[in-house]
C-alpha cells in the first residue's frame, strides 16, 4: 500500500513537471512564433506611387533611418516632425524642425490638427496625408484574438494535481480551506480568460504565465500556511481585480497619461509615509500596519513608478528629458535605501535604469547613474555594517550554516534533495524554515515539486520580458512600452535577487519571487504590474471598435465581401492611392468607406466619421 | 516608435543575467548537490539527526554502519566498531574526515535527477574488518595510529586510531583527543623515520653521496651545541648510516642540504603541508626552515626540531617507495584507485628501498618479522619530557602490496614497541592478500 503510495506521488510530480514545461511551452511558441505586422493607420503619400505608411499611434518624421517614414531628401532634418495620433483618431502634426514644416501653405507653430488629404511640406518634400488607408501586405489576416482555452485547461490539470497532492498530504481540518482556494483559483482563471475573449484582447498567454505562477504560490502557501488558505485565496483575487480595474483604467491612454505626475507623487508619498511610520521586519522598516493587516506599501508603489515612468514618443527624443525622472526616482530609491529595504531599491533602481535606456537610448546617461548608484552603495556598506556583513558573507553560507548562512543552507539543501520532479507537495521540510514561502520560496519550490517546475516558474518572467519587448516592437503606443519594460524589468530582477540570494550566488537580499511568493502586498501589487504590461497590447487603434469576436467572423466572410468592397474603394481611391487593396473586416471601417466617397469633394468631412467609433470605444473594449 | 525599437532590447538584459546565473545554479548543483542535500539539517536525509539510510560495508562485504528508517547499526565485532570508529564515522558527526562523511552523498542515494528521500545506497570499504580487529588488539589499548595501504591502488586497507569508543554505545569518554583520527589528522614528531626524506634529498642534492663515508664519535658539535648520536658508529656508508639510525651522519647532511632544501624536498614528498586523501583532506605536516650552521637545522634533518607529521604521510611516502616513485593517493572505497602523484624518481625510489631492506636484513633483523619481504625504517621520536613517540614504517616489498605506518605515542622505541604491532597486522594482511 505504502509503495503504491509512492508510485502514486511519483507519477504526479512527473505529470507536474510536465505539464508545467508543456504550459510553458505553449505560451512561449504562441507567443514567439507570433508575426504581427501592423495595419497602417494612415499614409504620407508622395510625389509619383512612394508612400510611407504610418504604423503607429506616434511617427517619427526625418531623414534618419531610425525615422518611422523616412524621407531621404537634404531639405528634410533628420527628426524633422511627429505626428502623433490622438485618441479619436484625429492626427496632430508637431514640428520638431524650428519652423521647415507647413500645411498646406501655413508654416506649423508647435502643433497643428490635420484631416484627411492635407498637404504638408517638409522641407522641400511635399506629401498628402490619407487617413483611409486601410490595406497592408498582411491586410489579409485578421487580426488576432486570445486563444490559449487548451493551454488553460493544461493549468487547470496542473491545478488540479497540485490539489490531489496538498490534499493527501494535509491535515483533515485544513482539506477543505486547499480545495475551496484551488476551486476559486481555477475558476478565477476562466472567469479572466472569458472576459479576456469577450474584451478582444489580443492575448492570453501572458495571462496564463502569471496563472500558472500563482498556481505554483498557492502550492508554497498550501504547504506553508495551509490554515490560511482562504486568505490567500481572497488576496488572490483582490489581485485579480485589481488587474481588471487597472487594465480597464489603462485603457484610457491620454487620461493615464495626464495623472502620470500623480501616480509618481502617490508613489513617493506611499514610500514617504512607510518611512515615518512604517514598522521594521527584518532589519528593513517597509511594513504598515492597517486595521490590524500590514501591508507593504512599496510594493504598490511599483505601479505607480512604472507608470510616472512612461512618457510618448515625443518625450524620448532628447537625453535631457529623462532629467526629471532621474531626480524622482533618486529620490524614490533614496527612500527605500533609508528604509534599509536595499533589495526593492535595487528592483526600483533597475527599473529605472531600462525606463531610461528605452527613453533616451544614451549608453553615457546609463553608465553615469548605475556609477552614482554604485557610490551610493558602496556608500550604504561603510554606513551599514549589517549590510556590509551580508556581502562578506557571500559564497559562504557553508562556513557559517548555523549563522549568517543559516536561511541559504537550508534552501540549498532543500532544493538538491527535490531532484528534477521534486519529494511532492506539501511533502518538504523547508516550509518549516523562516521565510520559506517568501524569501526562500525557489527552495520550497524546487523541494516540493522540483527543478524542472522552478526553472519553469523563472521562465515564465524571462517569457513576460519577451513579450513585452515584442510589444514595443509592434506596439503602437510608446507610453505603455516604457510602463511595460519598467514592470517586467521589476519582476525579472525580483525573481533573480530571491532566486541567486537564498542560493548564496549574491547577497540574500529578501524580496519576494513575482506571484509565488506567499504575501497579499506583493501578489496584488504583480498583478496590478501585469495589467501595466497587458496595456501595451490592448492598446490598439481603430480596429478594435468593435468587438474582436465579431471583428473574427466578420474577417472569415470577407472573402467573397472583398470584391464588392473595392468599388467604394476605389471610388475612395481619388483621395487616396488608387492601387489599395481594400481590408474592409470592420464595421468602423465601413462607416467610413460609406462616407468617404460622399466626403470627396469635402474633405473637412472626413473628421466625423472617425469620430463615432472612438466614442463608442471604451464601452465596446 | 521605430527609434525605440531598438532601444527595446535593453528589457532583455536583465532575462540575459538570470539565464547566466540559472546556468552557473544549475552548474553548482551538479557539482555540490551532493553535499547540500547530505547537511545535517535535511529532514528527508536525516530524522531527528540520524542518517536515514545507507550502508558501509567492509570489501568483504562485512557491515560496518547501516541505517534504515531512522534506525542504524554499527559492526556486529566490538573490536571493528571500536577500530573503524574514526574510519567510518559517528552518525552523530562527532568525527572529522570519514567514510560517513566523504560518500554522505551516495550513501544518502542522491542523484542529481532524482534528489534523495533518504532511501539509502550501499557502498563497500577498502577497509578490511580483519585487519582492522587485528590492529586494534595488537595497539592493546595504547594510544596509536596503525594504516596499512595497498600501493598499487591506494586502497587503505586498515585505517586504526586509538583512543577510541565504541560508536554503537556512543559514550563520550573524555579521552584527549578522542574524536582525532591520528592515522590522518594526528600531527607527531616523527624522529628518525625522517631520515628518509633527508635521504631523498640528498640522493637529489649531492651526487657523490654513495661514495661518501660519514664519521661518528657519538655526538656532533654545531655552533656549540652537541647533537647526540645513539651510538659510537665510526666510518660508515650513507646505507649504514641509515641502518644505524646515525644522528651524526645525517646531521652532518642536514647541516650540507640546509633547510630550505630539505623543506622543497618534504613538501614535494607530502610530508609538509596537506594531502587530501579520500575521506577529506589530512592535517598540514610541518617543517621550519632553522637558521643556517645551528644546532636546530642540524635536528631538523633528523625529524625532531619542530618537525611534524601525519602517519598517513609517512605510510604514503613508503607506498612512493615500493611503487617507483609515484604514489595513488590513499581512497577508502574498494575497486578504486587513488589520484596518481610522482614523489621522486625511479632511481631514487629503488635506491632508498634497498637502503630500508639492508635496515632490516643489517639492523632490525629479518627473525622479528618471519615470511615478510620487509623493508622498513624504525623512528623514536623525543619530546622534551623525555618520552618517545614509536614509529615503524616500511613496505613489503613482495607477497601483498603494501605499505604501512605505525605510531605508538609516547610508546616508547620504534623496533621493541611499534615493529611487533606492524608485524602482526602484516602477517594477518599479508596472508590475505599475498598473491
Amino acid at each position: 500500500m505504502e509503495r503504491m503510495g509512492a508510485s502514486f506521488t511519483d507519477c504526479m510530480l512527473y505529470l507536474l513537471a510536465a505539464l508545467a514545461v508543456w504550459i510553458l511551452l505553449r505560451c512561449a511558441r504562441s507567443l514567439l512564433g507570433r508575426r504581427t505586422v501592423p495595419e497602417p493607420l494612415a499614409a504620407l503619400e508622395l510625389s509619383g506611387k512612394e508612400r510611407r505608411e504610418l504604423l503607429a499611434q506616434e511617427c517619427l518624421i526625418g531623414r534618419s533611418s531610425s525615422s518611422d517614414a523616412v524621407l531621404d531628401n537634404p531639405s528634410v532634418r533628420r527628426t524633422h516632425a511627429l505626428l502623433r495620433r490622438e485618441n479619436g483618431g484625429t492626427w496632430v502634426l508637431r514640428d520638431l524642425s524650428g519652423g521647415e514644416t507647413f500645411v498646406g501653405n501655413r508654416k506649423v507653430e508647435g502643433e497643428a490638427l490635420l484631416k484627411n488629404g492635407d498637404r504638408i511640406r517638409f522641407g522641400s518634400v511635399s506629401a498628402r496625408l490619407n487617413t483611409s488607408v486601410r490595406a497592408g501586405k498582411s491586410g489579409d489576416k485578421p487580426r488576432r484574438t486570445a486563444r490559449g482555452s487548451a493551454t488553460l485547461l493544461l493549468l487547470t490539470l496542473f491545478e488540479f494535481c497540485l490539489l490531489l497532492q496538498h490534499i493527501r498530504a494535509a491535515l483533515p481540518e485544513h482539506r477543505p480551506g486547499i480545495l475551496t482556494a484551488f476551486a476559486a483559483l481555477a475558476a478565477a482563471g476562466w472567469g479572466l480568460y472569458f472576459y479576456a475573449r469577450r474584451n478582444g484582447a489580443g492575448s492570453f498567454e501572458p495571462e496564463t504565465a502569471a496563472l500558472l505562477l500563482t498556481a505554483v504560490g498557492f502550492s508554497v502557501a498550501a504547504s506553508s500556511r495551509p490554515e490560511a488558505m482562504l486568505r490567500h485565496t481572497a488576496l488572490f483575487l483582490a489581485g485579480a481585480a485589481a488587474y481588471l480595474l487597472l487594465g480597464r483604467w489603462l485603457r484610457e491612454e491620454e487620461r493615464a497619461m495626464k495623472l502620470r505626475a500623480a501616480a509618481g507623487g502617490l508613489a513617493l508619498a506611499l514610500l514617504g509615509i512607510t518611512l515615518l511610520t512604517g514598522e521594521s521586519v527584518w532589519g528593513a522598516k517597509n511594513w504598515l500596519s492597517l486595521a490590524g493587516n500590514t501591508l507593504q506599501p512599496s510594493e504598490f508603489a511599483k505601479i505607480a513608478y512604472v507608470c510616472a515612468g512612461t512618457v510618448g514618443l515625443e518625450g524620448m527624443l532628447y537625453t535631457k528629458q529623462v532629467l526629471p525622472f532621474t531626480v524622482y526616482s533618486a529620490a524614490v530609491v533614496g527612500t527605500l535605501a533609508l528604509m534599509g529595504d536595499f533589495g526593492t531599491a535595487l528592483v526600483f533602481f533597475a527599473a529605472y535604469l531600462v525606463i531610461a535606456a528605452i527613453r533616451t537610448g544614451s549608453a553615457a546617461l546609463i553608465s553615469l547613474s548605475a556609477a552614482s548608484a554604485g557610490g551610493a552603495a558602496a556608500l550604504v556598506l561603510r554606513l551599514r555594517p549589517y549590510v556590509a556583513a551580508r556581502f562578506l558573507s557571500l559564497g559562504r553560507a557553508w562556513q557559517d550554516p548555523l549563522g549568517a548562512g543559516y536561511q541559504q543552507v537550508r534552501a540549498m539543501s532543500a532544493l538538491a534533495s527535490g531532484g528534477l520532479f521534486g519529494r511532492g507537495a506539501g511533502r518538504g521540510w523547508l516550509s518549516g524554515v523562516v521565510a520559506a514561502d517568501t524569501d526562500l520560496v525557489f527552495g520550497l519550490v524546487c523541494e516540493e515539486l522540483g527543478l524542472i517546475t522552478g526553472v519553469c516558474c523563472l521562465m515564465c518572467l524571462l517569457l513576460l520580458a519577451v513579450y513585452a519587448r515584442r510589444n514595443i516592437g509592434t506596439g503602437r503606443s510608446g507610453g505603455y512600452a516604457v510602463a511595460a519594460a519598467g514592470a517586467v524589468t521589476m519582476f525579472m530582477v525580483q525573481a533573480g535577487l530571491n532566486v541567486f540570494g537564498s542560493m548564496d550566488m549574491i547577497p540574500f537580499t529578501g524580496v519576494t519571487f513575482p506571484f509565488v511568493s506567499r504575501g497579499g502586498s506583493s501578489l496584488i501589487a504583480c498583478w496590478g504590474l501585469l495589467a501595466v504590461v497587458k496595456a501595451a497590447d490592448v492598446l490598439r487603434p481603430e480596429n478594435t471598435g468593435k468587438p474582436a469576436a465579431a471583428a473574427n467572423k466578420a474577417a472569415k466572410t470577407s472573402a467573397p465581401k472583398k470584391t464588392a468592397e473595392k468599388k467604394p474603394a476605389s471610388a475612395a481611391g481619388k483621395t487616396g492611392s488608387a492601387k489599395k487593396k481594400n481590408f474592409g473586416s470592420k464595421t468602423a471601417e465601413k462607416t467610413q468607406e460609406k462616407k468617404t466617397p460622399a466626403a470627396k469633394t469635402k474633405t473637412a468631412a472626413v473628421k466625423k466619421p472617425v469620430q463615432k467609433p472612438a466614442g463608442t470605444k471604451g464601452a465596446q473594449r | 516608435m521605430k527609434k525605440i525599437r531598438l532601444r527595446s532590447f535593453v528589457v532583455l538584459f536583465p532575462a540575459i543575467l538570470i539565464l547566466f546565473g540559472l546556468g552557473a545554479l544549475l552548474a553548482r548543483l551538479w557539482l555540490h548537490g551532493g553535499e547540500w542535500a547530505s547537511y545535517s539539517a535535511n529532514e528527508h536525509v536525516y530524522r531527528g539527526g540520524i542518517l536515514a539510510g545507507g550502508t558501509l560495508t567492509d570489501r568483504n562485504g562485512v557491515v560496518l554502519f547501516t541505517a534504515r528508517d531512522g534506525e542504524y547499526r554499527y559492526a556486529d565485532e566490538e573490536a571493528v566498531r571500536f577500530a573503524s570508529l574514526h574510519a567510518v564515522g559517528d552518525q552523530r558527526g562527532m568525527v572529522g574526515g570519514t567514510a560517513l562523511g566523504a560518500f554522505s552523498d551516495e550513501l544518502i542515494g542522491y542523484s542529481f535527477a532524482r534528489g534523495t528521500d533518504g532511501r539509502g545506497g550501499e557502498i563497500a570499504l577498502s577497509l578490511d574488518s580483519r585487519l582492522q580487529a587485528g590492529a586494534w588488539y595488537a595497539l592493546n589499548g595504547r594510544r596509536g595510529a596503525v594504516v596499512v595501504l595497498n600501493y598499487e591502488t591506494g586502497e587503505i586497507l586498515c585505517m586504526v586510531s586509538s583512543p577510541s569508543y565504541d560508536p554503537a554505545v556512543g559514550e563520550r569518554r573524555d579521552a584527549d583527543g578522542l574524536y582525532v583520527n591520528r592515522c590522518t589528522n594526528g600531527l607527531f614528531i616523527p624522529g628518525s623515520i625522517y631520515k628518509l626524506v633527508t635521504l631523498c634529498c640528498a640522493c637529489r642534492n649531492i651526487p657523490d653521496l654513495k661514495s661518501r663515508t660519514f664519521h661518528c664519535d657519538g655526538e656532533l658539535t654545531v655552533n656549540g651545541k652537541t647533537v647526540h648520536c645513539t651510538g659510537v658508529h665510526g666510518d660508515q656508508t650513507v646505507e649504514d648510516a641509515l641502518a644505524n639510525s646515525c644522528n651524526a651522519a645525517f646531521a652532518a647532511l642536514s647541516m650540507e642540504l640546509g633547510g630550505e632544501r630539505i623543506r622543497d624536498t618534504a613538501r614535494a614528498l607530502g610530508v609538509e603541508g596537506t594531502l587530501s586523501w579520500g575521506g577529506g583532506t589530512t592535517a598540514p605536516g610541518r617543517f621550519d626552515v632553522a637558521a643556517r650552521r645551528t644546532a636546530p637545522e642540524a635536528w631538523s634533518g633528523i625529524g625532531q626540531y619542530n618537525d611534524l607529521v601525519t602517519p598517513y604521510a609517512m605510510a604514503r611516502l613508503c607506498a612512493a617507495i615500493a611503487n617507483g616513485g609515484t604514489v595513488h593517493e590513499g581512497v577508502l572505497r574498494a575497486g578504486t584507485v587513488g589520484k596518481t602523484h610522482r614523489l621522486m624518481d625511479e632511481k631514487t625510489a629503488a635506491y632508498i628501498g634497498e637502503c630500508m631492506r639492508y635496515n632490516v636484513t643489517h639492523s632490525y633483523g629479518t627473525g622479528n618479522f618471519p615470511w615478510l619481504d620487509i623493508a622498513a625504517k624504525t623512528g623514536t621520536a623525543e619530546m622534551n619530557d623525555g618520552s618517545t613517540h614509536a614509529w615503524f614504517v616500511g613496505y613489503l616489498r613482495s607477497g601483498a602490496p603494501l605499505a604501512f605506518a605505525v605510531l605508538l605515542e609516547k610508546g616508547g622505541g620504534g623496533l621493541a614497541q611499534a615493529g611487533p604491532v606492524a608485524n602482526h597486522v602484516l602477517q594477518l594482511a599479508n596472508g590475505y592478500y599475498a598473491s
